[in-house]
């Protein structure tokens, strides 16, 4: 095929892989809702959940579990992650680092910007969606450091088999 | 919008390492990208790089920043417009991520300088990325980019493209506008630099060689002949004829470079070619000759861009000898070749301040060697020819100034210009790291490169007669076609890591 039919070629898929582009407007994620004067706080756990529809209630990813992929306008796969922070004095403003890697360990990107938190139940607090456009491939391994606690977590979209842990990871100091 | 966002978040988990740009524009680049998805949802089409990224050398002139070739002086001396390449690649719709860095005066197998800092090569941390395009190569080969533009003098594309594992072209000169791209030596055109395109791929390679518009970069530059963009997708390589050298006669390459030369000679014959044994006339001269003229106003045109500042230990070494009277450096050749060290005796005669009429016999040199070499094309009837893009694979940090006779494969088609690219083939096995017999200085470097270099990427070149980059496109297409699923092949992007860790 020629260079030139190639990318028409492309641009058509790219156009058609846009379920997020209601009227041809194609989602643009927001930016993080990032804060300054990070604090550690003192935390004993820390939860990954699915963000892309804000106004759920909080739901912790599993193991092997599928997030919710929207396409943006350039045809990139991309999704949005909660934090849930639970201690004694969970910061209202944590410092935290969040990437993604792929099998083989690479890096796909990742985002550290301080997060504001919002009060959620006692002794936790949750953040608004950071939405992680990277270029997601189809398995991989969240990765969360968020005060002094970490998190991996791996999903998968499409998964190989069905989710085989109904149990959330354990937070490492 | 969300591919530029991608690629801002894998440059802040590697670049940290990597250290390959020089300069940011991540807000400008998210507000390109916004105006490019609203132009797509509108059903606009911005042109055939519409909303792709891309990065381009820290030399070639973007408007309100400077093109300092790593110099202090040059700081802050914003370019006043954009180089007419850039022009042409935001007229094609690409995204311009950030500059990347450069050795000081563009004159360097690594890209270390004093402004931006040191540039790693991702498969290695402690090896160069090469140079001068190394902040390119290494930004593409960490995934921090799909596409780039470099400059090529003496394999300033090229060397980066082999030591870092991905592709590069330098076309014919004046093929692609080189107004706005800045050299150290303004005015030397004995040997002249090319900006060209730069990829992960040959196929990505071929989609920006092909997506700049030739005849509007021809309206901006009268040095640009009014060509159409290449088409390689238009060349039958069935029946072409490929002549294959891996060794020069002046400095022989490695064995894994050797065998990536072999196997792309067999990718090709797989293709339909012809593939018969070349053996390249000049190959000493050439690089003599090359380093003479560069070096004919006695280093006192770079001495004058550094101002104060200090050389860096890349270049320091050919400076102190072109800087050397005459008469010393004479006496110093004798001795050298009086024990056997006969490349740095012929260096030393080479290098140094000249009169006019040597520069004069020099260009006529030049101009006889491209002669013959076209000559021997036509007396074995070639299209093309595959050779080594270099004798080595990466070297260590702080180490080329000493090398500097290694460039023999990347400045033969600088020199007779023709067109060549590079792509990446295979790794450097555990047994082709020690292998080499020192005979002299030289020789005894590469040893000490080649040494520890298991894991690493290397390179084919493929090279066409001057203006028929169609045909190096592909070549080079149809090679990474056939050599892509070896199990050796070194993929990319890779995540930055040290020699422990590369096997």
């Amino acid at each position: 095929m020629p260079v030139s039919a190639q990318r028409c070629f492309l641009v058509a898929i790219l156009a058609t892989l846009c379920p997020a582009c209601p009227a041809g407007v194609p989602f643009v994620p927001p930016a993080p809702d990032a804060c300054s004067n990070s604090a550690d706080g003192s935390l004993i756990n820390l939860e990954i959940g699915d963000g892309t529809d804000a106004s759920a209630p909080f739901h912790p990813f599993v193991q092997g579990d599928s997030p919710s992929f929207i396409t943006g306008g350039q045809g990139l796969r991309m999704f949005a992650i909660r934090l849930r922070l639970q201690g004694s004095q969970p910061p209202t403003c944590v410092r935290q680092t969040t990437a993604i890697y792929d099998e083989a360990g690479l890096n796909y990107g990742q985002i550290t910007t301080p997060l504001k938190t919002y009060a959620d139940a006692p002794g936790a607090r949750t953040t608004r969606p950071l939405w992680l456009a990277f270029g997601i491939p189809d398995q991989f391994r969240l990765h969360v450091q968020a005060g002094t606690l970490q998190r991996d977590i791996h999903l998968c979209q499409p998964c190989p088999l069905p989710s085989q842990s109904t149990a959330g990871n354990d937070t490492a100091p | 919008m969300e591919i530029v966002q991608a690629l801002q978040a894998r440059s802040l988990a590697v670049d940290g390492q990597v250290r390959a740009f020089c300069r940011r524009f991540d807000d400008q680049a998210l507000e390109t990208a916004r105006l490019s998805d609203q132009a797509r949802a509108r059903g606009e089409a911005l042109g055939p790089l519409h909303g792709v990224p891309i990065t381009i050398k820290e030399n070639v002139d973007i408007a309100g920043t400077p093109s300092t070739m790593g110099l202090r002086s040059r700081q802050n001396e914003p370019a006043k417009s954009d180089s007419v390449t850039v022009q042409a690649v935001r007229e094609a719709g690409a995204i311009i991520l950030g500059k990347t860095n450069v050795p000081q005066l563009l004159l360097a197998q690594e890209a270390e300088n004093s402004v931006w800092g040191i540039t790693h090569n991702p498969w290695d941390l402690s090896r160069s990325p090469g140079g001068s395009s190394g902040g390119e190569a290494a930004a593409l080969a960490s995934g921090q980019t799909p596409l780039g533009i470099g400059t090529d003098i003496g394999g300033s594309i090229r060397i980066p493209a082999h030591f870092c594992g991905i592709a590069g072209l330098k076309p014919t000169v004046d093929r692609w506008s080189n107004r706005g791209s800045v050299g150290a030596i303004p005015g030397q055109e004995l040997v002249r630099a090319q900006i060209g395109p730069m990829a992960r791929t040959a196929q990505d390679l071929a989609l920006l060689a092909t997506a700049l518009d030739p005849l509007a970069m021809s309206r901006r530059d009268p040095a640009v002949p009014p060509f159409a963009a290449p088409r390689p997708e238009d060349v039958d390589l069935k029946g072409l004829r490929v002549g294959v050298f891996t060794d020069d006669g002046y400095l022989a390459p490695g064995p894994a470079i050797a065998r990536a030369v072999r196997r792309a000679a067999e990718a090709l014959a797989d293709a339909g070619a012809e593939i018969v044994d070349y053996q390249p006339p000049g190959a000493q001269e050439l690089l003599y000759i090359w380093l003479a003229g560069i070096s004919a106003d006695g280093g006192e045109t770079m001495r004058a861009l550094m101002a104060d500042e200090e050389v860096c230990r890349q270049i320091k070494p050919s400076m102190r000898m072109a800087r050397l009277p005459s008469a010393v450096r004479q006496l110093a050749a004798a001795y050298m070749a009086s024990r056997g060290q006969d490349r740095v005796a012929r260096l030393l005669r080479a290098l140094g301040e000249k009169p006019v009429q040597a520069l004069w016999t020099l260009t006529t040199e030049r101009t006889a060697l491209r002669r013959a070499e076209l000559d021997a094309w036509n007396t074995q009837n070639l299209d093309l020819v595959l050779c080594p893009p270099h004798a080595l694979p990466a070297m260590q940090l702080g180490t080329s100034g000493d090398l500097s006779l290694t460039l023999n494969y990347p400045f033969r088609y600088v020199m007779l210009n023709f067109p060549a690219g590079v792509l990446p083939i295979t790794r450097v096995g555990e047994d082709e790291q020690n292998w080499r017999k020192p005979s002299d200085m030289v020789e005894k470097r590469c040893a000490e490169v080649e040494a520890g270099s298991a894991g690493l990427p290397v390179g084919v070149q493929v090279v066409a007669r001057p203006w028929q980059e169609d045909r190096v496109l592909a070549a080079m297409i149809a090679i990474e076609a056939r050599v892509i699923g070896d199990s050796a092949y070194p993929r990319t992007p890779i995540e930055p890591m040290g020699s422990s860790k590369r096997l």
